[in-house]
């Protein structure tokens, strides 16, 4: 199968003043199409770097990154905007949801932004939500639901125009065991019953396993990959 | 100037010093026990430089406000002064025929007759005082009026002032400066030789050496200009022309007489003035014994000067209070949100074990040191802004008032730039340690994580509300009680806003609750106010009014706007969300200023104040001057003249047929006027006798004027009625409008010392009010009947009780010839050409005339530049809010700023989050044009249907400038989108990638 994110000798480094982080150094990776990848590691060794430069969110210093044959280096801000709100969907830790909207709201913003006509985006919002199992919760604001369901609505929100590829930062970072587990869950039934591919940045070695490959990273290179077995993944899943 | 807010200047500098003192006093004693708490301050000030310059600016425009309304009056009160000492020189007191120097020469005529004494009184008034040591200079004057001619250089001048005194008594006056700066003498002067002064010589056009025709009681002689001077103290801050007094006596026909004695005191021009009232204390019981009587008129013009500086005082400030209302507005939000940002930190420092005290000493010290600075830069950039003031005002008023001789120049005092200092400092501090006070309110748990505050104790609200209403009921009953509509409206209001928090504690939902209140509130204030007064009585109003009930609906506008904005909103995004590229920037440009209400609501209120307060301003003044025309002004003449005493002209009817280049039949209608200054007081009151004008009519002016009455005694039906009862009855009289007293005082015009009592204005009738009036140079008196009461549009020409010419020539034998007169052009005739005619053929009597139409155009144009200046002023606002959406956009970079990153990782491009910014403010901005406009029109045809009530306008109605509105809403939109500007680009720079990273 055609590799829907490819990474090749990619290099990023922060100048923070005092120094230079070498965040990625000539990291290279490939994700198929379909594919729900974990990329792990400790702290700092430059994981949410590695999917901000695969996004589209950072630029990389050197190297190139094609997502789906594009190469997003050479498109301009406005291009990889909008190749963003048409291709991908994004999950945070911290939900990220905007808190002056309802779930619905945040979950058809990037419809709006992709101007698909109001009332369609509406519909498309509250399917999202009913796929995550909050319909009922569609005008509550952030603030009125729960950790585990604000990660819902985020998840509404990053699939809700149908994208290619949804990029996860930690999704299970700010919930419990039980939520947790729940959303990696959702992931991956989204993931097997759409072939919606994933590329998750993780702690949390119970979402790795739950995943079709587990990615270690260590100062800025990828250092191991790990392919899991099906039924390994899909008793994760079934747990 | 002595008063400001009612109280003396020297008493409120003196309070606001120890008020001052205590303030910062306080500060610095807890700065010293709490010095970690100062340190902590002044680092979160100089944390971010940018911010605090900010703040700054925010906290100083209420302070530049106050300054530039202090700097103006002293403006003022300078040019009154320069004024007068330029025609009093060092002139103190003058001794005179009773009422001499109340005829005042250069005012459109003049009293006839009046009085000469003997030369030597000079040397009784100078023995009188010779042990006193309080003088430097007694002389004798001769200050008339004649007119001028410059034959090559074809000008003439129908009105200078002639002045003329003994040469060898001028030590301790003013010294005659010549053209090349030496000084020159009157001594110098031969037979046929004069000084002119620079207005006279620039007027006539001519120099050194000319030859000139002067024109005195009639009688032309050709002099010789010797030089062109430089004198103060001519009698003038016109022009003016200088002669030995020998000349003069000779020229006027009177040999050996003199028209007054000066007086000199000891000191300089202003600093004799306080010697005044003890000059005065020697001079009075022997100048009484000969009729004479002392005038102190270098004190009496200061004490004038003090009056208008302290009216332009009044008048700015009052107009300012919108802006200062919306500055204080600006610093309580500027300190809220700063502790937002910081509810964190505070939450911790709490956990850490400081104590609530502590928070609003922190706060309070971090102000102080803002207000320090912003006090002492806005005390001076209000100066500044006066001076842009005073130069527009210069231009309003040259025109006008250049032939009084008014040059207004700039002037400000360190007295009113230290009380505009302190009063922005304490004003800031206690707003800084209000705002201090109420952020420190906060649970520490939840500010700690950042989590929205519970809500306030339901009994706390409880107390609040009763306190509320107990004081509304109050304000009520003392409105009701003094029949005044400020109190009664702020008392009503007030028990209306303190009912919103009774209904949420009884169940109701909010929206209900303070859209019910407000919008009872809202229609309260802008109910016509003869609904208001047809249920609560007559009502007395005044500027107090008008700024209570802006602030109160303003108010309860925002309430309902901010509770209500969702529905409004929704109806925007249905209506433009059409548009599918708009659709994201606006669901996320609406739902921000939905989410902060307080910060929205402040917002919206500052700057709905100030659009409320120029739309009301501008459309009830442009009402007013669009109802003033020529009509009200001439009173059925189109041409207006006066002559100088000494050369009048008995009958003008008969002197138009065989005056040079006058085709009579181009004046059909001639009607004349003599004016007399006159002891007065209405009679049967015990009041003392005021000095006022008397003017006597003839028939043919009574019988052709349209003057309109405001007020018409008991028993006439119309102003011709009152005119023809003037006419055919000796004794009836008309007054004008300014000594009647009202309910309602809009005015900040300094009131004639002279009033009527008894009844009001606004009544519909009255009863005939008797009058006494006496010559103070003969002491004959007479009693006139008031049965009318002229127009407030009848000009300043009509001042003064006005009644038949026969009645007044009756009782002041040749003190009262015509002196003034009116004149009706045939069809096709120009005024402005005739008035020119009439000047020319009359140059001997001093005839200056103008067209009535100019007299309006000078008097319109100065009015319109100067309501210019008003709204200019009241802008001054909208500086306010772009700081507050200059502070708040920059707050919404940094709070949003992970919510952006979302926001570009899901696709919006970096011009949407810039457009969603600028789409923010812009709600806000057309939010508060739109919502100040209705209201300031609803507030301005209120005005326009009570003025219309009263008498004198009748025919008003409301005009709306548009266009100058349209300038305006423009100016306030632009404003506020550049105040968003820059932070909207910075937010729209913000990288996804960095504001994701961290919680």
């Amino acid at each position: 199968m055609a590799p829907i994110v490819e990474a090749r000798a990619v290099h990023k480094t922060y100048d923070t003043g005092a120094a230079q982080v070498r965040a990625l150094r000539g990291l290279d990776l490939s994700v198929e199409a379909g594919e729900m990848v974990a990329i792990m590691g400790p702290s700092g060794c430059g994981k949410t770097t590695l999917l901000n430069c695969l996004s589209g969110l950072d630029a990389v210093d050197a190297g190139e990154v094609l997502i789906d044959g594009t190469e997003l280096s050479q498109l301009s801000d406005r291009e990889r905007t909008d190749y963003r709100a048409r291709r991908m969907g994004f999950v945070f830790q911290f939900y990220n949801l905007l808190p002056v909207l309802s779930a619905v709201e945040n979950v058809e913003l990037p419809l709006l932004v992709s101007r698909v006509r109001g009332s369609d985006a509406r519909q498309r919002a509250l399917a999202a939500l009913d796929r995550v199992g909050l319909a009922g919760r569609a005008d509550h604001v952030p603030d009125e639901l729960s950790g585990g369901e604000r990660q819902r609505v985020t998840i509404a929100r990053s699939l809700v125009n149908d994208p290619a590829i949804v990029w996860a930062d930690e999704p299970t970072g700010d919930l419990d065991s039980e939520n947790a587990a729940e959303i990696v869950a959702l992931m991956r039934t989204l993931n097997l019953d759409r072939a919606l591919t994933f590329l998750i940045v993780t702690h949390d070695i119970a979402v790795g396993r739950r995943t079709d490959r587990i990615v270690r990273m260590l100062d800025g290179e990828v250092v191991e990959e790990q392919r899991l077995e099906v039924p390994h993944v899909l008793a994760g899943h079934a747990a | 100037m002595n008063e400001l807010f009612g109280i003396a200047i020297d008493t409120l500098l003196v309070v606001l010093a120890v008020a001052l003192a205590v303030a910062l006093g306080a500060l610095g004693v807890l700065a010293l026990r709490n010095r970690i708490l100062v340190k902590l301050a002044v680092r979160s000030a100089a944390r971010r430089p940018g911010r605090s310059a900010l703040i700054v600016v925010g906290l100083m425009l209420g302070t530049a406000i106050i300054a530039s309304a202090l700097t103006t009056g002293d403006t003022m009160n300078h040019t009154v002064r320069a004024t007068a000492v330029d025609a009093l020189g060092t002139t103190d007191e003058t001794v005179a025929p009773r009422g001499a120097v109340d005829d005042i020469p250069g005012a459109l005529g003049a009293a006839t007759g009046s009085g000469w004494i003997d030369e030597g009184t000079v040397e009784w008034v100078e023995s009188a005082l010779a042990s006193s040591q309080l003088t430097d200079g007694v002389t004798g004057a001769i200050v008339d009026q004649v007119a001028v001619q410059a034959p090559r250089t074809r000008q003439s001048e129908p009105s200078v002032v002639l002045f003329a005194t003994d040469p060898d008594r001028m030590e301790g006056f003013s010294r005659i400066v010549g053209s090349r700066g030496d000084e020159r003498s009157l001594g110098e002067l031969a037979r046929d030789e004069i000084y002119l002064n620079r207005k006279a010589a620039s007027k006539l056009r001519v120099e050194p050496g000319a030859r000139v025709v002067v024109y005195a009681a009639g009688v032309p002689s050709e002099m010789r200009v010797r030089d062109v001077v430089g004198f103060e103290g001519a009698g003038t801050a016109d022009a003016a022309l200088l002669v030995p007094l020998t000349t003069a006596q000779e020229l006027l026909g009177h040999p050996g007489q003199i028209r007054a004695v000066l007086v000199s005191n000891s000191g300089d021009a202003f600093g004799g003035a306080e010697l005044s009232d003890r000059v005065a204390e020697i001079l009075e019981p022997v100048a009484a014994a000969r009729l004479l009587e002392v005038q102190t008129v270098k004190a009496d013009a200061i004490e004038a000067a003090d009056e208008a500086g302290a009216a332009f005082v009044a008048f700015f400030t009052t107009f300012g209070t919108f802006a200062i209302a919306a500055g204080i507005l600006l610093i309580f939000l500027v300190f809220v949100m700063l502790a937002a940002e910081r509810r964190g930190e505070l939450g911790i420092a709490r956990a850490v074990g400081m104590r609530r005290g502590h928070l609003v000493q922190m706060f309070t010290f971090e102000g102080a040191a803002y207000d320090l600075l912003a006090a002492a830069v806005g005390a001076l950039l209000g100066a500044l802004v006066a001076f842009g003031m005073v130069f527009v005002m210069a231009t309003a008023f040259g025109a006008a008032d250049a032939d009084e001789g008014l040059q207004i120049e700039f002037a400000v005092t360190p007295r009113s730039l230290a009380i505009a200092f302190s009063i922005g400092l304490l004003l800031t501090l206690v707003v800084v340690a209000l705002s201090a006070w109420r952020v420190s309110v906060m649970t520490i748990a939840t500010a700690i994580r950042n989590l929205p505050e519970p809500p306030t104790a339901k009994r706390r609200r409880i107390v609040l509300a009763l306190v509320g209403l107990v004081l509304g009921v109050l304000f009520t009953v003392l409105g009701l009680v003094s029949n005044n509509f400020t109190p009664l409206m702020l008392g009503f209001s007030l028990a209306i806003m303190s009912f919103a928090p009774l209904l949420r504690l009884a169940g109701v939902s909010e929206r209900l609750a303070f859209t019910g209140c407000g919008l009872a509130m809202v229609v309260f204030l802008l109910l016509p106010w003869r609904v208001l007064e047809g249920v609560f009585g007559d009502l007395a109003m005044d500027f107090s009014a008008w700024i209570v009930a802006g602030l109160l609906i303003v108010v309860g506008t925002v309430w309902v706007i901010v509770f209500n904005a969702d529905l409004l909103l929704a109806g925007v995004m249905r209506l433009l969300g059409r548009f599918r590229a708009l659709a994201p920037v606006l669901r996320m440009s609406i739902a921000y200023p939905l989410s902060a209400r307080f910060r929205t609501g402040t917002t919206l209120a500052m700057f709905t104040l100030v659009v409320f307060t120029l739309v009301t301003g501008t459309a009830s003044n442009g009402s007013f001057l669009n109802a003033i025309g020529v009509e009200d002004y001439g009173g059925g003449f189109q041409v207006r003249a006066g002559t100088v005493g000494g050369a009048t002209i008995e009958d003008m009817s008969a002197a138009l047929e065989r005056a040079p280049g006058i085709e009579r039949s181009d004046f059909p209608l001639v009607g004349s006027q003599s004016v007399l200054a006159v002891s007065a007081k209405q009679a049967g009151t015990g009041r003392p006798s005021e000095t006022y004008l008397v003017r006597g009519l003839d028939a043919s002016f009574l019988e052709s004027t349209t003057f309109g009455m405001g007020q018409i005694a008991a028993g006439y039906g119309s102003a011709r009625e009152v005119w023809e009862a003037v006419r055919t009855k000796p004794g009836l009289a008309v007054v004008d409008s300014s000594i009647v007293p009202r309910r309602d005082n809009f005015d900040f015009a300094v009131k004639p010392d002279f009033a009527l009592t008894g009844f009001y204005y606004e009544e519909a009738t009255f009863t005939q009010v008797p009058v006494v009036v006496e010559d103070k140079q003969t002491g004959n008196r007479t009693r006139l009947t008031v049965i009318g009461i002229l127009k407030d549009t009848a000009p300043l020409e009509m001042v003064g009780i006005s009644t038949s010419q026969q009645t007044l020539s009756q009782a002041f034998p040749g003190r009262v010839d015509p002196t003034i007169h009116y004149f009706g052009v045939a069809p096709g005739v120009d005024p402005d050409e005739a008035a020119a005619q009439l000047e020319s053929a009359f140059l001997v009597n001093g005839l200056d005339a103008e067209s009535i139409r100019q007299v309006v155009d000078d008097a319109l144009a100065a009015n319109r530049t100067f309501n210019r200046l008003i709204q200019g002023f009241i802008g001054l606002g909208l500086l306010v809010g772009v700081v507050a959406l200059g502070v708040i956009s920059a707050r919404a970079v940094v709070e949003r700023r992970q919510q952006i990153g979302v926001m570009r990782a899901i696709g919006f491009r970096d011009g949407m989050v810039q457009l969603a910014f600028l789409l923010e403010s812009s709600f806000v901005a057309l939010t508060a044009i739109v919502v100040g406009t209705i209201l300031g029109l609803i507030l301005a045809w209120n005005i326009v249907d009570d003025q219309r009530r009263q008498p004198s306008w009748e025919n008003l109605t409301l005009v709306v400038p548009w266009f100058t509105l349209l300038v305006i809403f423009l100016v306030v939109y632009v404003v506020a989108i550049l105040a968003t500007l820059a932070p909207a680009v910075r937010a729209s720079r913000i990288r996804p990638a960095e504001a994701l990273r961290y919680q």
